[in-house]
């Protein structure tokens, strides 16, 4: 990519500039507390930047950022959740549109695809969160519409089964 | 169809997006199998949950917010500090050369001095080449006096520590398998717990910040102060429940802006009242001077084997607290042996939910609790049952840090607490039932973990984990799965989880450390065929009559 053949904080800047809000878009509806999506959306191109100084060449930022973003978010998602639960922010929580319910049936389908395998919690992510078509994340992932199909049925299998033991 | 295309097509089915032949057969799946409805439902469900969290979005404010604190994160992390465009705006007009070159003379030695300003990095880069270093300082009594203290590190992996003088005098002596105590004259051995000794890479290791590759729980803040020979770094560590509550810790360290090394570190720790207790100090010496290796040896042949009570006071945590401040967090000994800090918000409900954290190091035991009912807190330090017949304890939610002695006895902690919140503990004696939880192994053999550094996770359904002793596999699983009823009867403040065991002790199965991958989400039966068929562990239980403890809490009244 030759728009990315550049100083690597150059090559950082322009992505935080192209793919900021796109990270934080990720990052705010694994975590919905902004305190913590800064946090993620830092890490994720703190990342990046290790990546670039260290001279590798990523061909495709937006999918790499939005992986690395979801990872990390869900990561921080498992690891807060058994030390001290996740703070939603106030104003989510008192969105007029979703009541306080529905909301905690939303933190629980974040937590049960927090507890998925990789590939699977991604492709479920990125299809369901962000709304990539199959044949999006294929290209994106490096793995066949087949086998991303394949990742979502089997997180959404697991997801029911783990939502009906509650 | 059948069932597994049936279940593959599910979620484009409810999202519409199936061919109209492939959703006609759908359509007849469903009418030959009705109770397939349920499934369409529950993916439905899901998928309108996962579209609404798709919804949601981040405050308008917060992207230019996490843009412009990475950029700053990536230069002060990466870059150093640029001179150049300086120089080159001097000199770009010609006619200012020779102004430019004056002024240049000048300030030669403050540019120069700018350039090599270490960053933190830089620091801890540099302490982890040393050979040796001496340490020498004091640290905060249980009393509030100063006990003195002084370190030796040597390379590759020897600590010496002398902490306090005359009767109360301990030395600490580590190397790559063991530590050697002195108490009270008395050499004492305990083999390290962990793998890898202390040494001085180490306590560079425990001054890195989280860096990229881990995102830490606890967040920090460093603000740098240059003072012209000396650089001033000032660290701020949030406490245990993230950024709940207010910082609790702040490490300082002076650096020699030429060596990179420190001359001087100082830890405080919050009192609660926005003030900070200085609690630690120590200076640092003789770098890189090849030490006397009398000072790693032990000079006394009588070496006893450490008892609980020494292991338990942990002196080596103990000398070792100021060199993990950003790492272990440090507990110093709390005054009066038990400290407690109240932060607000306590019973603002908007202030999100309540969460507790606990670490034990160096002979202390600390507590967060945020939002926590006051009777739950008592019930965790009393390690007993609360009974509280007043209802005004019902809605008393705190958010505290509490940190006592590790041997303070659980009722004198309730006591403290209740003169802290205004209320009386009263031990009583109830009858009830207590359960025996016996865990029996046949000795059959099974794998031993490759890994001595425990890990473990779990969802409370689940449980994975490398390295981990088979008793906290079993109490783990036995936990999780009474939180999540899928075992009844476990009470944990009552029952007792044996692990039985009647061979030698240094061939007990429930000490070996072990891999662990169980999903326990169908019931409690199976994680005991788990236990079964991976580790030849059984269980039997016994439930008899008990008389046993509870603290009852009623507030204080005058005269109380």
């Amino acid at each position: 990519m030759k728009a990315f053949a550049k100083r690597p904080a150059d090559i950082s800047a322009k992505a935080i500039e192209d793919y900021g809000r796109l990270v934080l878009k990720v990052a705010y509806r694994i975590i919905p507390n902004a305190d913590q999506a800064q946090e993620i959306f830092q890490e994720t191109f703190l990342r990046f930047h290790a990546s670039c100084t260290r001279g590798e060449v990523i061909a495709y930022p937006k999918a790499w950022l939005c992986r690395v973003a979801t990872n990390v978010a869900f990561n921080a998602r498992r690891q807060q959740r058994s030390m001290v639960g996740i703070e939603a922010d106030t104003a989510v929580e008192t969105n007029a549109d979703k009541d306080a319910e529905r909301q905690l049936l939303m933190d629980r389908v974040r937590d049960l695809a927090a507890d998925l395998p990789e590939r699977q919690r991604i492709v479920f992510a990125l299809r369901n969160f962000e709304g990539w078509t199959f044949a999006e994340i294929a290209a994106r992932l490096g793995c066949s519409e087949g086998a991303a199909r394949s990742s979502e049925y089997k997180a959404l299998k697991k997801m029911r089964a783990w939502m009906g033991t509650d | 169809m059948d069932r597994i295309e049936f279940e593959r097509r599910l979620s484009d089915y409810v999202r519409g997006e199936l061919p109209d032949a492939v959703a006609r057969q759908i359509d007849d799946y469903l009418a030959d199998h009705p109770e397939a409805v349920g499934d369409i439902e529950a993916v439905r469900t899901m998928l309108e949950l996962s579209a609404d969290i798709g919804a949601t979005e981040p405050p308008s404010r917060l992207l230019a917010a996490a843009r412009s604190s990475t950029l700053k994160a990536i230069r002060s992390k990466y870059e150093r500090p640029r001179q150049s465009g300086l120089w080159l705006a001097l000199l770009r007009p010609a006619w200012m050369t020779a102004f430019a070159i004056a002024l240049a003379a000048v300030f030669l030695g403050v540019l120069w001095r700018g350039a090599s300003t270490p960053a933190w990095a830089h620091v801890v880069e540099e302490v982890r080449k040393l050979s040796s270093v001496h340490t020498v300082g004091w640290f905060r009594g249980e009393n509030g006096d100063r006990v003195p203290v002084k370190h030796w590190f040597q390379a590759p992996h020897f600590f010496r520590a002398e902490i306090d003088t005359g009767p109360s005098r301990q030395v600490v002596l580590s190397d790559d398998t063991s530590v050697y105590m002195n108490i009270e004259g008395v050499w004492y051995l305990k083999n390290l717990p962990w793998p890898g000794a202390w040494s001085v890479d180490k306590v560079g290791k425990n001054l890195v910040l989280p860096g990229p590759e881990q995102l830490e729980a606890l967040s920090y803040q460093i603000d740098r102060e240059d003072r012209g020979k000396t650089v001033l770094f000032s660290i701020w560590q949030r406490s245990s429940l993230g950024r709940k509550t207010p910082s609790d810790i702040r490490f300082e360290i002076e650096v020699d802006a030429q060596t990179r090394l420190p001359n001087h570190s100082r830890v405080y720790l919050d009192t609660g009242q926005q003030e900070w207790d200085l609690v630690n100090e120590l200076n640092y010496r003789d770098y890189d001077v090849p030490l006397a290796d009398a000072l790693f040896k032990v000079a006394d042949d009588g070496v006893q084997t450490a008892p609980k009570s020494v292991v338990k006071a942990d002196p080596l945590g103990r000398a070792l607290a100021p060199f993990g401040p950003l790492r272990n967090r440090v507990f110093f000994m709390p005054l009066e042996g038990m400290e407690i800090v109240v932060h607000p918000p306590s019973n603002d409900p908007t202030k999100g939910r309540q969460g507790m954290s606990s670490r034990v190091s160096g002979g202390v035991v600390s507590y967060e609790f945020y939002r926590t009912p006051l009777t739950e807190i008592a019930q965790t330090l009393g390690d007993r049952p609360v009974e509280t017949p007043d209802s005004a304890f019902s809605d008393q939610r705190f958010s505290v840090r509490i940190v006592h002695r590790i041997n303070m006895d659980p009722v004198q902690r309730v006591k403290r607490l209740g003169q802290r919140f205004d209320f009386v503990a009263e031990l009583k004696k109830r009858q009830g039932t207590r359960t025996r939880w016996i865990f029996t192994q046949d000795g059959t053999d099974f794998p031993v973990s490759a890994v001595r550094d425990e890990s473990t996770e779990t969802n409370g359904y689940n449980l994975r984990g490398t390295g981990t002793p088979l008793f906290n596999v079993i109490r783990t699983m036995l936990s999780n799965a009474a939180g999540r009823k899928l075992v009844s009867g476990y009470n944990e403040l009552l029952d007792d989880v044996e692990m039985k065991w009647e061979g030698p002790e240094a061939s007990n199965p429930f000490h070996r450390r072990v891999d662990v991958s169980v999903d326990f989400s169908d019931g409690w039966e199976v994680a005991l065929k788990y236990l079964r068929d991976n580790f030849g562990v059984t269980m039997e239980r016994i439930s008899e009559p008990t008389t046993y403890e509870v603290l009852v809490l009623s507030p204080r009244k005058e005269g109380d």
